[in-house]
């Protein structure tokens, strides 16, 4: 809300803040996912204090534990443990810290990228915006999966490799949204005004053009961020993403899948529902985020 | 709920009569009241003028009528609409769905303010006609373009064989506009709505598709006529009666020549002041209705136009006013006599 | 055609002129596409246009969608550069003056657009749009600025209790006159009007041309007020210009061109307008012009407007009618006028 050499307040933060309230009690599903995704933030932060184990620990004593709701399960472990004894909750919260990594890091080095180059593809246009535009189209047209074989099979396997090739292959979709954005906005009848005024360049920038790029990039953001949730996932169960001896929701589904049928199903099936559970919470925030962030939905009534 | 004070006439005397429609939205910010019990009649080969501003309910009601209204949010609330065509009587608000989608187009044409999103950019415009008459007069494929390229000729489109094969993108905000007409006209329809037909477009065109609908539709073919309209020039043009919408409701209506040379209504008496007139040479200041236009979420238990109304007084927010006589067909509804600057007691 | 500025016989006072158009063409290029590489040509959207605006007078220009007058009008701010001509505004050629320079001249030109809603910015409130100039040229202090916008609200007649409300919480009117707050911040003293009231209803349209009006008797404003609303155009203006397909056809004192338009497409357009009269209206017999208007890609030879001209002899198929002034203040470019000023049509053929 602050830009400039001098600033004048016209618009207070607890208005803003009564609003989101707002908004965001008038949206159940909305709501939920926001609740979600929070508490996976936290889960992610919080994850040595909140786990019971150390979820590398193996205990084979303690192995093919059953979880709580089980015949023989105990508090001790509430969700069970695997066959080397490690307890399966721990673990889930441990993992929690991989996705979240990927779905931000990702996310955020995606938008950045994209912006970038959006914001001057739309902005110089011409040759260079040709240009830029090839390139994005070029990124895109890559199939991602044999990149990624690539990669781990020459850099290897590595939690940085994933979210760097995540948030390349992404920024193509950031790019292409931020320069029709931009296409729009600079034709619009603020910026119009506000050149005719005398505007410099930076300024219509910060006043005119960022403010008005959040929402869309941040909805699309929310959604990506499910989607590579999801992706590395898929990775970690081929054995393409974190090394085995790091806790993710896809090696465990990964390790999991042998025992689905032999009586262990609750090493897949607790995974399998944190990513579930994750993908859905991102998508009814990214829902709501795209609603309330649109003036144009919020401005139509009557 | 208005109830019109003069005794119903021969009820078989009218085409169409709407009695007490209310139309309302569901919206994030609470009810939005839309229409507020609107009462008109339309008489064969009639054409009734609507004018009114943004968010008066004229075009909410006219959508109403045929069943254009997305469901959820709008719902009608309350309201008869009694048709009456070739001696059969049915109330549109109460027909089912395969019922109303008869009479659209075959008992009453729609034309539409933006031609362009009311066509289909993959279908060629005579298609598009053709598949009208079809429809509403049970022609064959080969008769049915027939029809539609002696349509497309009688609503001025030049070379209207070749022009049968064009795509809506090749053709002008105006040529577009006569297309809908031609498409409005291919059920044969008694009646012919048009919504804003000419706001998009240029005064000359406006001029030329004024002219085609009184030649081709209202002195060749009889149709009646409902056009709603913004503006009160047009309209002046062409329509025999005129109701004048505010907040949901009609506040005054009557004879053309009455509603411009007598208005009844502050509202109606602003909106008049309010054009230049054909020699306003800046010298004058226009009289301008001061305010905003009213806030629909809450529901009028007054007069409407009260907040912005100069003769308003206590009963103005009391009670909402209902149409009364004040002249041969002349109704208006407010609480003071404009005439003999009193109250209405 | 440039008789239009250089005329000895003008009546006004050069330093009395704070705009003058010269010769203003803005042509976009366009490339169509051939079986066989491709043919470059180009859309003359304003093509040759002079005209000149006094101190405190203002200039209506009318015509119709795609006539160019909104091009005008962003080439006259310097919105777009012009392919050629020149801009004079208060004796200085824009075209000779560097970014910084031209900044400065910004200070005194403002526009206020036809769509209330998207000249703002929704993500700003009302206080933010109105004190956007006043920052960008750091005019006073931070409780100066809020204590200008609240009489800048004031003077436009909004409530200065709404500064921190967003542009969608208002009605279209009251976002026009945000809009002109904002334009009026740093005291301009010209303003492009683009169509700002089109889009607004009848009651409030006379509302903002009576606060415009105002305005410009409390402050010396000088106006281009661009509308394609003739009944309005009339009303508020003091001179009329008329376009068509990007060519000034006839410019005139706004009521003479009203009781006596001499251009015939000033005719045709004048005989369209309707009027809330319906005893006048039954007898009206609009002059219905045949045909669409050309496209500006492709303009017609001679006079652009000879195809749909129910007047049109061999003359104007060939030759283009220089842009003349007949009468003192008024020009017309048409071969069917005669040295006298009044119109030859009715001799036409006999």
């Amino acid at each position: 809300m602050t830009e400039g050499p001098q600033t004048v307040e016209f618009g207070t933060r607890s208005r803003g803040f009564r609003k989101f309230l707002r908004l965001i009690l008038r949206d159940p599903a909305g709501l939920i996912g926001l609740l979600l995704v929070v508490s996976l933030l936290l889960v992610a932060v919080f994850a040595p204090q909140l786990a019971p184990h150390d979820p590398l620990a193996q205990s084979l004593a303690n192995s093919k534990a059953p979880p709580i709701f089980s015949a023989g399960g105990t508090w001790e472990y509430p969700l069970g443990t695997d066959r080397l004894g490690r307890d399966v909750l721990s673990r889930i919260i441990y993992g929690a810290r991989v996705s979240v990594t990927v779905g931000f890091f990702g996310a955020a080095i995606a938008v950045t990228i994209g912006m970038f180059v959006g914001l001057i593809a739309g902005f110089v246009g011409g040759k260079l915006d040709k240009a830029l535009m090839s390139l994005v189209d070029l990124v895109l047209s890559v199939p991602y999966l044999i990149v990624v074989i690539v990669v781990a099979s020459v850099l290897g396997r590595s939690l940085f490799n994933v979210v760097m090739l995540f948030g390349v292959t992404a920024s193509p979709l950031f790019a292409r949204t931020t320069r029709g954005e931009v296409l729009r906005l600079r034709e619009a009848g603020f910026v119009s005004a506000a050149r005719a005024t005398g505007a410099k360049l930076p300024g219509i920038l910060v006043r005119h053009i960022f403010p008005n790029l959040v929402g869309p990039l941040l909805t699309l953001a929310t959604f990506e961020m499910s989607a590579m949730i999801f992706y590395e996932a898929g990775l970690s169960f081929l054995g393409l993403s974190v090394p085995p001896n790091i806790p993710s929701w896809g090696n465990m589904l990964d390790s999991g899948r042998r025992s689905l049928f032999t009586g262990l199903p609750w090493l897949s099936i607790f995974p399998g529902l944190a990513i579930a559970m994750t993908g859905l919470s991102m998508n009814l925030l990214g829902d709501w985020l795209r609603d309330i962030l649109d003036p144009r939905i919020r401005r139509a009534r009557g | 709920m208005i109830t019109p004070v003069t005794p119903a006439p021969r009820t078989s005397e009218f085409l169409l009569e709407v009695d007490g429609l209310k139309v309302s939205f569901d919206s994030p910010d609470g009810k939005v009241h839309a229409v507020n019990g609107v009462s008109f009649r339309l008489r064969p080969g009639e054409s009734l003028g609507v004018v009114g501003e943004s968010g008066s309910g004229k075009s909410v009601t006219m959508m109403a009528l045929v069943g254009l209204l997305p469901s959820p949010p709008a719902q009608i609330d309350e309201g008869t609409a009694m048709l009456r065509v070739d001696g059969a009587e049915q109330d549109l608000l109460a027909a089912g769905r395969a019922e109303i989608r008869r009479v659209r187009g075959g008992k009453i044409g729609f034309v539409f303010q933006d031609p362009l999103s009311a066509l289909n950019p993959t279908m060629r415009i005579g298609e598009q006609i053709a598949e009208s008459v079809r429809k509403h007069r049970g022609l064959a494929d080969e008769a049915a373009k027939e029809v539609a390229i002696e349509l497309l000729a009688s609503v001025g489109i030049a070379d209207p064989a070749r022009r049968y094969r064009s795509y809506p993108h090749e053709f002008s905000g105006g040529m577009r506009q006569r297309v809908m007409i031609a498409i409005a006209m291919a059920g044969d329809p008694p009646i012919v709505i048009f919504d804003e037909p000419t706001t998009a477009l240029d005064v000359t065109v406006q001029a030329q598709i004024v002219e085609l609908v009184k030649t081709r539709l209202q002195d060749e073919r009889g149709t009646a006529i409902v056009w709603i309209t913004h503006d009160l020039a047009v309209v002046a043009g062409i329509a025999d009666r005129v109701a004048v919408m505010y907040g949901g409701t009609v506040v005054e209506s009557g004879p053309i020549d009455e509603i411009y040379e007598n208005p009844q209504h502050p509202y109606t008496r602003g909106l008049l002041a309010a054009i230049p007139s054909a020699d306003s040479d800046g010298s004058t200041r226009l009289a301008s209705i001061e305010g905003s236009p009213p806030d629909l979420l809450v529901e009028p238990n007054f007069c409407p136009f009260q907040p912005r109304c100069n003769y308003a007084f206590d009963r103005c927010i009391d009670e909402r006013p209902i149409l009364r006589d004040v002249a041969e067909r002349h109704r208006v509804a407010c609480h003071f006599d404009l005439d003999r600057g009193v109250p209405i007691t | 055609m440039t008789t239009a500025t250089h005329d000895s016989r003008s009546p006004v006072d050069p330093d009395d002129i704070l705009i003058r158009v010269d010769a203003l063409n803005k042509h976009y290029p366009m490339r169509s596409m051939k079986l066989f590489g491709s043919e470059k040509s180009a859309i003359k959207a304003v093509n040759g246009v002079s005209f000149q605006i006094s101190r405190g007078e203002t200039l209506g220009l009318v015509g119709e969608s795609g006539c160019g007058k909104s091009t005008t009008g962003r080439v006259v701010l310097r919105l777009e550069e012009p392919t050629s001509g020149e801009v004079w505004f208060d004796g200085i050629d824009l075209a000779t003056l560097d970014a910084e320079s031209l900044r400065m001249i910004r200070k005194r030109m403002q526009v206020v657009f036809q769509d209330s809603a998207d000249s703002l910015n929704p993500r700003m409130s009302t206080g933010r749009t109105i004190a956007e100039p006043l920052r960008i040229y750091e005019m006073g202090t931070d409780a100066e600025i809020k204590q200008k916008v609240a009489d800048l609200m004031e003077l436009v007649g909004l409530n200065p209790a709404w500064v921190r409300r967003f542009p969608h919480e208002f009605s279209g009117g009251q976002r026009q006159r945000i809009n002109i707050a904002r334009a009026l911040a740093i005291d301009p003293d010209f303003i492009v009007l683009d169509e700002p009231i089109s889009a607004l209803d009848v009651s409030i349209q006379a509302q903002v041309v009576n606060l415009l009006a105002d305005l410009q008797a409390r402050l010396g404003l000088t106006y281009l007020f661009i509308a394609h609303d003739l009944a309005m155009v009339r009303h508020i203006s003091d001179r009329i210009a008329v376009m068509y397909l990007g060519r000034i056809v006839e410019t005139a004192d706004a009521n003479a061109l009203f009781e006596e338009p001499l251009h015939p497409y000033t005719q045709a357009l004048i005989s369209a307008v309707p009027l809330a009269d319906p005893k006048t209206e039954r007898t009206r017999i609009p002059i219905v012009l045949e045909g669409e208007v050309p496209s500006p890609g492709n303009l017609p030879a001679g006079c652009v407007f000879h195809p749909r001209c129910p007047q049109a002899v061999e003359r104007c198929r060939t030759e283009v009618p220089e842009f003349r002034e007949f009468t003192p203040g008024r020009f017309v470019a048409c071969h069917l006028v005669d040295e006298a000023g009044s119109h030859v049509v009715e001799r036409r053929g006999l």
